[in-house]
């Protein structure tokens, strides 16, 4: 009787331990929403700055200068700040993730930039067709992706309307 | 046989026992950071006699006060906001609400119609896991979970959450058994203002149309309230940020014309409602703080009151003595918030 009592305890905490053992991987506990790793994707530059989605976004601020205006949104619930700068002719958005502000996108906002491919506010879709390859004729929108970057191209009529660099971040 | 059995079940008590501690312990609590994890599961020690139901996300648990509803009107009314609450878990917590009594009007806060699909597990978790136990949670659960997301997860969340054990900290242990009062019958208060200076411009987006899941679930909702005599009334709430686009308002009004529901959408009463979005927000334009709140409550409180004839329960003295009680909690945090602000400059925590 007391063998098997204690077997049965034995059990109990090697399960116990067994569960609490597993160690941190593909089935992460973490309750932030963001997660993400850096990689080379589509880039936006302005001037020498090059803009990568999910980059340190602190040597990004320093190298831009000042920014004309500036807004942050906290998350509903979690830790973290979405930021947002305006610059001449762009937005630059970023996210947090273990203390670290990362770039999560880049929106061209007049025709006084454009990508490091020539595309701007104001090209035509053939021209962005050969910058950045073939879409569905007629459509609204294209989009471009790479491992870490989406690049949404929006048209109306012909003509490229918005530009956005999106850094593909797990929700 | 019969010692075998005895020695069997005690061996089962003992491992459910063991396995119902771990869970108990390696579960999030939400008692010092996340907080609004434990809105949902606030509600039901004060289910029953809420003649005015709140669903939807941030934009109801922040932007309206039950408390100054029930002092300037005698409404009664709670609010089931949790974070990012997606539309098909607005329409759950709806029925989940009528296994407990049944409003005399709902109110669903129509931002949450912008995401079509499921969003991320974390803000899943915040609504979810504090829902008791019922078919309704689980055909929320189905509803709302990412292609990475198990049922099994929601009913037995050590799976989810074992590896828990090496971010452990006194909030797990002091938090194990209790949790403590945070809301205002779902309102989340906060004191401090931040003004909403520059607002970005809204980023194009290259398909305004509304998801046809969040359609679904819109109509799940009409149809219920309709089924249980609930007058549905559609809201936007008068945040900055995120952007509205007047495309997805232009489809709200559509639907609720087609439907001859009323929709409010209190960005455009920001006047009428003397809104200053200096110091009416306490995070730049997306939430309301405390002063926003009440703005909103008289605003809505007078519109429930004489355009739906929502009644005057003050006179009732069992509720009034309940109700006294959750005002005395309402000041008691209000002044923590205000001697926060005095004494720390800033409001870091509710209480």
């Amino acid at each position: 009787m007391r063998k098997r009592v204690l077997a049965a305890v034995a059990l109990i905490l090697v399960l116990a331990i067994a569960l609490c053992a597993c160690e941190k991987g593909s089935n992460d506990t973490s309750i932030n929403p963001n997660s993400g790793a850096n990689s080379k994707d589509y880039v936006f530059k302005s001037g020498s700055t090059v803009i990568e989605m999910k980059a340190d976004a602190e040597a990004v601020l320093k190298a831009l200068g000042a920014y004309k205006s500036s807004y942050e949104a906290p998350s509903c619930a979690f830790d973290g700040m979405d930021k947002i700068y305006s610059y001449n002719g762009f937005d630059l958005m970023t996210y947090s993730q273990n203390g670290k502000d990362l770039i999560s996108g880049v929106v061209l906002r007049d025709d006084t930039v454009e990508t490091p491919e020539g595309i701007a506010i104001g090209s035509k879709a053939e021209d962005v067709k050969k910058a950045y390859g073939d879409f569905e004729k007629d459509a609204t929108s294209a989009t471009f992706k790479t491992d870490n970057c989406k690049l949404l191209i929006i048209f109306d009529g012909g003509v490229v309307t918005s530009i956005q660099y999106i850094a593909l971040v797990e929700k | 046989m019969k010692k075998r059995i005895v020695k069997i079940v005690i061996c089962v008590v003992l491992l459910a026992a063991t396995l119902f501690l771990l869970q108990k312990l390696l579960v999030p609590k939400y008692a010092t950071t996340n907080e609004e994890g434990i809105l949902s599961s606030e509600y039901y020690a004060n289910a029953g006699n809420n003649d005015v139901l709140f669903i939807g996300d941030c934009e109801v648990y922040t932007n309206f006060s039950p408390v100054k509803l029930w002092r300037d009107y005698g409404i009664t009314s709670y609010i089931r906001g949790t974070p990012q609450q997606l539309t098909w878990q607005s329409y759950y917590m709806l029925e989940d609400t009528l296994r407990y009594e049944t409003p005399k009007v709902v109110v669903f806060n129509v931002l949450a119609m912008k995401y079509a699909e499921p969003q991320n597990e974390a803000y899943n978790r915040l609504t979810l896991d504090g829902m008791k136990w019922s078919t309704t949670k689980l055909d929320a659960v189905k509803a709302s979970m990412t292609d990475e997301e198990t049922v099994a997860s929601y009913i037995l969340p050590l799976l989810r959450f074992h590896s828990r054990w090496s971010e452990l900290t006194s909030e797990d242990f002091n938090y194990l058994f209790k949790t403590e009062k945070l809301s205002h019958n779902g309102y989340l208060m906060r004191v401090d203002a931040k003004p909403a200076g520059q607002v970005p411009d809204p980023v194009p987006l290259p398909d305004y149309t509304i998801g046809p899941k969040c359609w679904e679930y819109l109509d799940k909702i009409r149809e219920t309230c309709d089924k249980n005599g609930i007058r549905l009334i559609l809201i936007k709430a008068p945040s900055l940020y995120p952007a509205w686009y007047d495309q997805w308002e232009k489809q709200i009004e559509d639907y609720a014309g087609k439907y001859g529901l009323e929709y409010i959408n209190f960005l455009e009463l920001a006047d009428e409602l003397e809104m200053d979005y200096n110091t009416d927000t306490y995070d730049a334009g997306l939430h309301l703080n405390l002063s926003g709140a009440e703005k909103m409550s008289a605003w809505f409180g007078k519109y429930l009151s004489e355009k739906c004839g929502v009644e005057d329960r003050r006179s009732d003295a069992a509720l009034a003595a309940e109700w006294a009680e959750r005002e005395a909690f309402y000041e008691y945090m209000k002044e923590a918030q205000y001697k926060q602000l005095r004494e720390e400059g800033a409001v870091t925590r509710y209480k």
